[in-house]
């Protein structure tokens, strides 16, 4: 008895979502991203004038390249 | 023809609190995607800089500025926040008396609805101020119409591709975030200013990198 419930209670549980996992992109996203961004071809985007320090930028440079390279990678696999 | 640093810069006069988050986060969504650059009072977080001081630096160094009036109302103790419509006077003053330069700077005032100046601006009456309704969308309407070419000269896309971009964005910048180990609550243009523009600017960037690649 004890041991069908807890069966029962295995079997219905979701899998945690690893922490810190990345939430899936469509594969077209990339395509899409591109489409809707070509109206602004030309626009230069200014520097902000205020940045936060230099080691946080960079952490968020790679964290901006690292979603393009897996919209990428998606979309060319 | 290259521009000044300063034709580039736009002051923003609006509350800073989570009511406004949405409207403040479509607001320098479309400064940053048409060229330019936000200037306002949350850039500086240097508690010895008097914040008179600051704004008056802010508003010198602008040549456009928005000025959002629609929270200026009653607060607990009876009385509206004063800030904002100071504010706009101060820029207001630089607009008539400041230097020739100075008396072409362009200003957008914001209110909540149609036709309805609030009476403490009585004095500003037909100047006709521009409706967003509460609506981020509305606002990027307005906002992108009033700054309505890039920097330099060239016109700007219509308003409704900054709201499918805008829409793009919001959706990108939690899974952006979580690369950065941070939660998308995190990445906050209240509380982490300097890292909301960081990260508006550098996905703008390189979105339009790629949208440029896909081409070449």
């Amino acid at each position: 008895m004890c041991m069908a419930r807890t069966k029962a209670t295995t079997l219905t549980k979701r899998p945690r979502a690893r922490a810190g996992a990345r939430p899936a992109e469509p594969a077209g996203e990339l395509d899409s991203l591109r489409k809707v961004f070509a109206d602004f071809d030309g626009i230069t985007i200014a520097e902000p004038a205020v940045k936060p320090s230099p080691e946080v930028a960079r952490a968020i440079r790679k964290a901006v390249r690292d979603y393009f390279a897996n919209l990428n990678a998606r979309q060319s696999g | 023809m290259p521009v000044k640093a300063v034709d580039r810069n736009v002051f923003i006069n609006c509350p800073f609190d989570a009511d406004y988050r949405p409207l403040f986060e479509a607001l320098i969504f479309t400064i940053v995607l048409s060229g330019y650059n936000v200037r306002c009072a949350l850039e500086d977080d240097d508690a010895g800089n008097v914040r008179f001081d600051k704004l008056r630096r802010l508003i010198q160094e602008s040549s456009w500025s928005i000025h959002d009036m629609s929270r200026t109302e009653l607060g607990a103790n009876a009385l509206p926040r004063f800030n904002m419509p100071f504010e706009l006077g101060l820029a207001m003053g630089a607009k008539y008396f400041g230097s020739r330069k100075q008396r072409r700077n362009k200003a957008l005032i914001l209110v909540r609805e149609r036709h309805t100046l609030p009476a403490y601006l009585s004095d500003l009456g037909g100047s006709d101020p521009t409706h967003h309704g509460n609506d981020p969308a509305n606002l990027i309407r307005e906002v992108s119409r009033f700054l309505h070419v890039m920097p330099d000269g060239r016109l700007l896309p219509g308003p409704q591709s900054y709201v499918a971009a805008f829409a793009k964005f919001k959706k990108a910048l939690p899974a952006i975030a979580v690369a950065l180990d941070w939660n998308a609550a995190e990445v906050d243009p209240l509380t982490n200013y300097r890292v909301y523009l960081l990260f508006l600017a550098e996905y703008m960037k390189t979105v339009m990198r790629a949208s440029g690649d896909s081409r070449a």
